[in-house]
């Protein structure tokens, strides 16, 4: 008789359907699994749906049976960090962590505390650590050279979250009954100790959770954006140098600008040139100075010793930049480009002199998030300001790496702070699983993998 | 005699497609309501706006058990005003605990909120519905006559819009709040809505 796949060897137990597989025998039994290729699984990694739970793996280690449906007992990590300021965290520079009345408190590099009276404390608002009530969270954080104990409360003090009774690092998991942020609070005249690296994660609560694949292979982990991530993007107001050669720009050395009929030419340590007729002028190569049309920049330069006026134009005189008629420093030309680059200056009359230095091309209105991979091929669904709009937004796109980019209608008076709602790529939208237990010792918990 | 599994152990509780749950529901009164996960292992009557786990069907005689079912076809009660249709709706928890209702906002709930005249700033009421949600958008409603500097959502749920400027005449806008993961309602498929008992058939999947 021919065994149906799913009967034929250990692998075919009751409830498990069959995959091919490279599990491992003996390690990777009863991790969540995805199916990776056809009619194969692999453990799940991070942000990934999953499918199930591998039971058993065959002694080849090439067939899996895997749970599907019914409920399942699986392990998980931290979540995504919650906390959003890095300063807040680590202490790499001024944070929102702000002493009530503990008898000696620096936060440099450290928060390091030291009281001489019970319940002196110092706190962390809730904005900077925002949890949900009802929703399980994690806190971390490291501690040395503790001396007697501290409590971590919520900000408000009505919830403890744990106690610090030993060095090293600290993990506690706990049910928000507060809108969050933390208070650490001293158990003794003696409490002392040195806080750092503090991270909040939110991990599976019973009921209804979005869950993806944790951040160790084949365990689960809360979804913190389910279908929508919202990025920041600042628009400074001034980008990066687009000029690569420094000669180009200081005349520290032999560079590119070449002259073509300009009377007098010599850019020993800066561009001196004067001409005897109109319309004379010397140039730049766009490699030295690239631009893409229709994007906005701002030329920079400074002039001395000005008679006259010139014109800068593009490279190949079809569009005029501006004009420069004064004498100054750090002066600048906006423009949009209408060419791929490199510049002209052209005498304005038959006595136009100057001395040129510091040139410098930077895009502006511009601004971009970090490339994102939860982000790839989704779509901008809104644009709003935080902190600071002092210019039109022209454009707002999201680019093949994930990074979104806003472009301003004019340069940016002072930088612009925008957050960009960006609706997921569907197969990036993580499944919500019903909990009915969750394992707090062990980190793990009892899941519904479906009927 | 073989011991037998937990689900299996005390009738009524372990029938067929029914899952076993720690509860502190009423035998003779709760059956047949929705209900939720409240703690580890335990169902409790869904309250308004909650996502619900199933239908208990089975409670034991101490009240201590409740059999659920998590799965097929179930019939169970609406609130009058909010009632389902045939076809997939969203739905979470009803008025009255232990029914359900088409809640009016299942993902993205619009905030509406002035600047008055005069003034650079305007905020929503606190709405424990928005709490951990994500702002998405933002329309202005009849009026804008400043940039927006900010739109921040409290820890309360409130929205605040900050112009660059004080406002010359109201500014309106309409701010679109993505709802914290947790607080999305889930969809259902209904077969059947019986109007006159306020009651629907949903599959439970």
């Amino acid at each position: 008789m021919v065994r149906s796949i799913g009967n034929y060897d250990e692998v075919g137990c009751s409830g498990y359907y069959s995959f091919l597989s490279a599990l491992t025998r003996g390690t990777d039994e009863n991790k969540v699994v995805t199916i990776s290729t056809d009619d194969t699984v692999a453990l799940v990694t991070e942000d990934e749906n999953f499918s199930g739970v591998v039971r058993v793996i065959s002694q080849g280690d090439k067939l899996a049976g895997v749970q599907t449906d019914g409920w399942a007992e699986v392990e998980y990590t931290a979540g995504d960090e919650l906390m959003p300021n890095q300063v807040d965290r680590d202490f790499s520079g001024a944070s929102a962590w702000t002493n009530n009345n503990i008898n000696s408190y620096d936060e440099t590099n450290d928060l390091s505390i030291t009281a001489n009276a019970k319940d002196q404390y110092c706190y962390l608002p809730v904005a900077s650590a925002p949890t949900i009530i009802g929703r399980r969270y994690r806190l971390t954080f490291d501690v040395d050279n503790l001396v007697s104990t501290w409590t971590i409360k919520s900000y408000d003090g009505t919830q403890t979250i744990g106690t610090v009774s030993a060095g090293g690092a600290q993990l506690f998991e706990f049910t928000a009954e507060t809108t969050g942020g933390l208070r650490i609070v001293a158990n003794t005249t003696t409490s002392s100790g040195d806080f750092d690296n503090f991270s909040l994660s939110e991990v599976p609560s019973v009921g209804w959770n979005y869950l993806v694949g944790g951040k160790t292979d084949g365990k689960v982990k809360v979804a913190q954006n389910a279908i929508v991530k919202v990025v920041s993007v600042t628009v400074p107001v001034g980008g990066d140098e687009l000029m690569p050669n420094q000669v180009d720009r200081d005349f520290s050395g032999a560079s590119a600008w070449e002259n073509v009929d300009i009377n007098s030419y010599d850019e020993t340590g800066d561009l001196s040139i004067t001409a005897n007729a109109a319309n004379q002028y010397c140039k730049i190569a766009a490699t030295s100075v690239p631009t893409v049309a229709g994007r906005r920049y701002r030329l920079y330069f400074d002039v001395a010793n000005l008679t006259s006026t010139w014109t800068i134009k593009s490279y190949d005189g079809t569009q005029t930049i501006g004009t420069v008629s004064q004498n100054g420093t750090n002066q600048y030309l906006e423009f949009v480009a209408a060419t791929d680059g490199g510049l002209r200056i052209v005498a304005g009359s038959n006595t136009s002199s100057a001395d040129f230095d510091n040139f410098s091309l930077k895009e502006v209105g511009v601004g971009s998030s970090e490339e994102d991979e939860e982000l790839i091929g989704g779509t901008i669904i809104g644009v709003y300001s935080v902190t600071n709009q002092d210019q039109l937004i022209d454009n707002v796109e999201l680019d093949e790496n994930g990074a979104v980019n806003i472009r301003l209608a004019a340069g940016a008076t002072a930088a612009n702070y925008f957050k960009v709602a960006v609706l997921k790529s569907k197969d990036q939208w993580p499944k919500a699983y019903l909990v009915r237990s969750v394992d707090d010792t062990n980190y793990k918990c009892t899941l519904f993998l479906g009927n | 005699m073989a011991i037998r599994s937990v689900g299996d152990r005390d009738n009524p509780i372990g029938k067929d497609g029914l899952y076993t749950f720690l509860s502190a529901l009423t035998r003779g009164t709760d059956e047949d309501k929705v209900v939720k996960i409240s703690d580890n292992d335990t169902v409790a009557l869904v309250t308004a706006g909650e996502n619900f786990a199933g239908v208990v069907r089975t409670i034991s005689q101490a009240d201590s058990l409740a059999g659920v079912q998590m799965d097929d076809w179930a019939e169970v009660s609406f609130t009058h005003g909010a009632e389902p249709s045939v076809g997939w709706n969203y739905l979470v928890g009803g008025t009255t605990a232990g029914t359900v209702k088409v809640p009016t906002y299942p993902l993205i709930k619009p905030v509406n909120i002035t600047v008055s005249s005069g003034k650079t700033s305007g905020a929503s009421e606190a709405d424990t519905e928005l709490v951990g949600g994500t702002i998405i958008g933002i329309v202005p409603t009849g009026n804008q006559d400043q940039l927006v500097d900010n739109i921040a959502l409290g820890t309360d749920g409130s929205v605040t819009v900050t112009l660059a400027s004080a406002a010359t005449a109201d500014n309106t806008f309409t701010v679109s709040v993505l709802k914290a993961p947790a607080k999305q309602a889930k969809k259902y498929l209904v077969s059947k809505v019986d109007a006159t008992n306020h009651k629907c058939v949903i599959w439970l999947g």
